[in-house]
């Protein structure tokens, strides 16, 4: 027992697991990126009340948001190549399995992304779109330059939570065998039969990225904030006085 | 000059519009008076569109537009002569006060952006918020966004400027500071068509008076007609309600 745990293999360990971080990062950027450009065409076609894709879209939703990312993943990981084969008549032996976890991950966060942004851009004042209209804009130029804005800042808040939620799901990837810190955490523990110490590491990585990742999006929400910032401070001057 | 033929509009059942019929000459301030319901602002949400009627004929300079099915192309045509001062202000949440005035200028008119800012902050000043150019909206008082969303308004230069109550949503203190905003346009020669219940800026500044009730103009004239000599029953019960006694001469 005396040889479980040492802090010494904690610190021994702790470079190698870091040296995984990029392959998460990569994940949570990758999958993101993904989710957004997805879950914004998902989001138009729910407010634009598309027949059929709206419907698809819901039930899409229903999926990510009711089901486990663990099944997500092995949903990806097995039902997309039967997909790609016997539908697209693609070949996918040579597929890297980052593909699948990308997939797996970037789907997931466009489910939830979708009701961000969907509720975002509905949120936004009406009387917004029709100011943009009466001083003759197009609807394209008053969605992009009054609404979009607009909505990005009422959505920040909730993506950034969606954001820091994806970095932490992204510990299962190692599932399908992915090398992450996840991954690395694992392995050391299977060849040095010492197990903790990794998953310490893990921890203290995953705890300092989140507390950082919530630091940046603080200081995003500062300061896109459309004056509003500065009216509270005069207020909270004016209440000290 | 702007001239509306018979426009109609309903939601549902309800006729908003009943048919109504409209002129307003180059220079006329046309101050559109009525019991709430009676679909002023529907009237005026028809003429840029903002709502779409069900019938109706909008001519406008040399352009005459079917009022149900225009064009694209008609629609921002029609918005760019026009300007719409709302009730709520309608300032762009994510825009300074510059920037309000300038982004119809720049992106929806084409004017070079340092002709739009020169004139932005022309507008500004006569306004008296040169000073709060940097400011957004959510850091100024109701009566400074409206004298913005009025001064975006002058600042297109449009054939008209529609106000849809313009003082409404404001402190009672307030009020007299936006009409007198109102009247120094008037004074330019700007066209404007004015829904208010303001009575007696409806009697200093308006070059025609009309009243509607239930859908129709019941009954239009000059400030003098309408207020001292009206002739239709409906004209007198309203005005009877709306004007403390001690007004009528
Ligand atoms: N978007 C809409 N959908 C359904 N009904 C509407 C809509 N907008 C207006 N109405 C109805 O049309 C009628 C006229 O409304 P409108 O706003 O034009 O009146 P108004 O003369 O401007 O009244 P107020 O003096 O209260 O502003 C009302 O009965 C209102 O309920
Ligand atoms: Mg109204």
């Amino acid at each position: 027992m005396g040889d479980f745990f040492k802090w010494s293999r904690v610190w021994e360990y702790f470079p190698k697991i870091l040296s995984k971080f990029p392959i998460t990062l990569e994940i949570v950027l990758g999958s993101f990126a993904i989710g957004l450009v997805l879950g914004s065409i998902i989001a138009l076609i729910k407010i634009n009340k598309i027949p059929v894709l709206c419907q698809l879209g819901s039930i899409y939703i229903s999926y990510i948001r009711g089901t486990p990312i663990l099944v997500q993943l092995f949903i990806a990981y097995y039902g997309i190549p039967v997909f790609v084969n016997s539908v697209l008549h693609i070949d996918v032996n040579g597929w890297d399995k980052m593909v699948y976890v990308y997939m797996a991950y970037g789907f997931n966060q466009a489910g939830f992304l979708a009701e961000i942004i969907r509720g975002a851009i509905i949120s936004v004042d009406a009387v917004q779109t029709e100011a943009g209209y009466s001083v003759g804009m197009t609807g394209a130029q008053t969605f992009f330059r009054i609404v979009l804005p607009q909505a990005t800042r009422i959505a920040l808040p909730p993506m950034g939570t969606t954001f820091i939620t994806l970095f932490r799901s992204t510990a299962l990837a190692y599932m399908l065998g992915i090398m992450d810190i996840m991954g690395k955490a694992k392995n050391l523990g299977v060849t040095t039969f010492h197990t903790l110490e990794g998953y310490v590491d893990a921890t203290i990585i995953f705890v300092i990225t989140s507390i950082i990742l919530e630091q940046i999006f603080n200081l995003l929400n500062k300061r896109l904030d459309y004056g509003k910032g500065r009216v509270v401070k005069q207020r909270k001057e004016v209440a000290a006085k | 000059m702007i001239e509306i033929r018979d426009a109609k509009k309903a939601f549902g059942k309800n006729e908003v519009l009943k048919g109504v019929s409209l002129k307003v000459d180059t220079g006329d301030v046309v101050v559109i008076l009525g019991p709430s319901g009676s679909g002023k602002t529907t009237l005026l949400r028809c003429l840029n569109f903002l709502e779409r009627a069900d019938a109706g004929t909008l001519i406008i300079g040399d352009e005459e537009v079917n009022l149900h099915k225009p064009s694209r192309k008609q629609i921002l045509s029609v918005r760019r002569k026009t300007a719409f001062v709302f009730q709520n202000y309608g300032l762009f949440n994510n825009k300074t006060a510059l920037q309000n005035i300038t982004e119809g200028l720049i992106v929806a008119r084409k004017v070079p952006k340092a002709e739009a800012i020169k004139k932005a902050e022309e507008v500004l000043e006569w306004v008296g918020l040169l000073d709060k150019r940097d400011y957004y909206p959510s850091q100024l008082s109701g009566g400074q966004q409206q004298r913005i969303g009025i001064a975006r308004a002058v600042a297109l230069d449009p054939e008209v400027i529609l106000f849809d109550e313009p003082t409404s949503a404001l402190d009672p203190e307030l009020v007299g500071e936006i009409l007198e905003v109102i009247k120094n346009i008037a004074k330019k020669g700007i066209t404007m068509v004015v829904v208010t219940h303001e009575m007696n800026f409806a009697k200093d500044v308006a070059s025609k008076v009309i009243f509607m009730d239930e859908g129709v103009v019941v009954e239009e004239g000059t400030s003098d007609e309408i207020f001292l000599a009206p002739k239709e029953e409906r004209t007198r019960q309203f005005l009877k309600r709306i004007i403390p006694p001690e007004y009528i001469i």
